[in-house]
């Protein structure tokens, strides 16, 4: 077999089997907003009806995008958080599901803070949402801004780790 | 005291230790952002080039080389010198009643490459080896004949990572397993005697022994791109026809200049040292006074130094395809002769980043 009649064989079989084989992939900046969320839960306690600190599970919710949903389930996986070590659930954000924590990138015409009781959580640049914490990008790192006087009116209690980290929306 | 052998094995273990020793990991799979604190992720770059994880990429290489003329040390020897003719000169270790004239090697390799975050990298390299050799020879009916042999070579599995990154360079260090897959067990007709036999070294597929290739390189990044690599194989133990190729070592250098955004040149030098064969295959060996019909079926006659020279191009003509060509000739040999010369060597590299 001629040497260079194989390598053309080759390299034609192996191009038309990898160019049919490529996968979308999860942006880095999405990844840390993932790995973000999962620490927000670590920082906040939801109280119950009677003002006590009694919940079984934390359910953050997603919209949009497959890929961050399949990430953020295997991301928390297994892993409990809090001093009452909770399990975080990772749920669709849609009608009749209750959140704890809902991170919202798609446009909403009509949602405002005060339409639902969950923390909500987008990016900056959403500004159909009015979240109680913001995602930002400054000098290629993310950050997160929180919306203290959102946040007091859910009645959450925030630790002061997560607050000396943010920066503070101010309300005008 | 440790053998020569053992002494092998214990450098190349010691270096794949530090390869997975001195390398640390950044963040890809959700399990390990789970792990990370918000003062950890304070300090992570957005950026994607800093993760290029999951990244699949494979190579497919063709490789040839030339023989062709003889050498002692460095000294060029005719054929003539080389083939020992009865009646007008005396045997001696340095002539021989068979002589290869011309030998080629072709290796068509097929590489895939994992990099798992943007500091480790897998890869397994699996050749498929095409070789030939012209003979003249004194013995009736053989005047002059060709041998060839082809297959699967050893497999090499290795894992690379960038151990250090300064503001211009980056340090990798390689540590690899070779496999023993590659035949030892080629046969051809010979004039040795009547049929197949087995053919020398310079005809198997595989060293018959696990080998340990290792290599550390640093990458200078900026106005001056260059890349300076140390690297050896280290054979071990002694494979089933009781031999042992000689260890290799070399030294790297390689300038790389970009014309265009797409197209790139290099040129550079490889200093190349290897040992002689321990050991021998018994059933190489004719039973007179000088038991070696060849110069190749001789273990002694291996090795030596190599200065060679190369220059080539790479030409991403389509995104995430490359082509990359190469051609490199001996500036310099001084082999454990008399040993076939080598006159050339090309490659032709095509890959592709999934």
């Amino acid at each position: 077999m001629n040497p260079m009649r194989t390598f053309i064989s080759l390299a034609l079989v192996l191009s038309l089997m990898t160019s049919l084989s490529v996968q979308a992939e999860l942006s880095r900046t999405d990844k840390l907003k993932a790995a973000y969320l999962f620490n927000f839960t670590k920082f906040l306690q939801w109280p119950d009806a009677e003002g006590r600190f009694a919940k079984a599970e934390i359910a953050l919710c997603l919209d949009g995008n497959p890929e961050f949903f399949d990430f953020m389930q295997e991301l928390v996986k297994g892993r409990k958080v809090g001093v009452k070590s909770l399990p975080v659930k990772i749920k669709p954000y849609q009608e009749r599901v209750t959140c704890d924590v809902a991170f919202l990138v798609e446009e909403y015409p009509s949602l405002k803070q005060s339409d639902t009781p969950v923390l909500l959580v987008s990016d900056m640049s959403n500004s159909s949402v009015e979240p109680s914490i913001a995602f930002y990008v400054i000098d290629h790192k993310l950050r997160f801004e929180i919306d203290f006087d959102a946040v007091s009116d859910l009645n959450l209690t925030i630790s002061s780790e997560l607050l000396k980290l943010s920066r503070r929306k101010s309300r005008e | 005291m440790q053998s020569p052998k053992n002494n092998s094995l214990v450098v190349g273990l010691a270096f794949s230790s530090l390869v997975f020793t001195t390398c640390t990991t950044a963040q890809t799979t959700p399990s390990e952002f789970a792990e990370l604190s918000l003062q950890d992720l304070f300090q992570l770059s957005t950026d994607e080039q800093t993760e290029s994880a999951n990244k699949w990429s494979w190579t497919l290489q063709l490789r040839s080389v030339e023989y062709d003329g003889y050498l002692d040390g460095s000294d060029k020897l005719s054929l003539d010198e080389v083939l020992f003719v009865p009646g007008s000169e005396n045997r001696t270790n340095k002539n021989f009643p068979v002589v290869p004239t011309v030998i080629t090697q072709d290796v068509t390799l097929f590489g895939l490459n994992y990099q798992i975050n943007q500091e480790w990298h897998a890869q397994v390299r699996i050749p498929y080896i095409q070789q030939a050799t012209d003979h003249i020879s004194i013995v009736p009916g053989y005047d002059e004949f060709l041998i060839k042999s082809s297959g699967v070579g050893d497999i090499v599995l290795s894992a690379r990572c960038q151990f250090s990154t300064t503001t211009n360079g980056q340090w990798w260090l390689t540590a690899g397993l070779s496999l023993p897959t590659g035949s030892i067990d080629e046969r051809g007709d010979t004039p040795r005697a009547p049929g197949d036999q087995q053919l020398p070294y310079t005809m198997q597929l595989g060293s018959g022994t696990y080998d340990l290739p290792v290599e550390l390189q640093y990458h200078h990044l900026g106005k001056l791109d260059y890349t300076i690599a140390l690297s050896a194989t280290f054979r071990t133990g002694q494979n089933d026809r009781d031999y042992r190729l000689g260890n290799r070592y070399a030294l790297h250098a390689k300038f790389n200049w970009s014309v265009s955004d797409t197209v790139g040149t290099f040129w550079g030098t490889d200093v190349i040292y290897s040992d002689s064969i321990k050991g021998r295959d018994e059933e190489l060996l004719v039973p007179q006074t000088f038991p070696y019909p060849a110069s190749i079926t001789n273990p002694d006659l291996y090795g030596g130094s190599k200065v060679i020279v190369r220059a080539g191009f790479n030409w991403s003509f389509v995104e995430e395809y490359q082509l990359a060509f190469e051609y490199g000739k001996p500036l310099y040999q001084n082999l454990n002769g008399p040993q076939p010369r080598e006159r050339w060597r090309t490659g032709l590299t095509l890959s592709k980043s999934l």
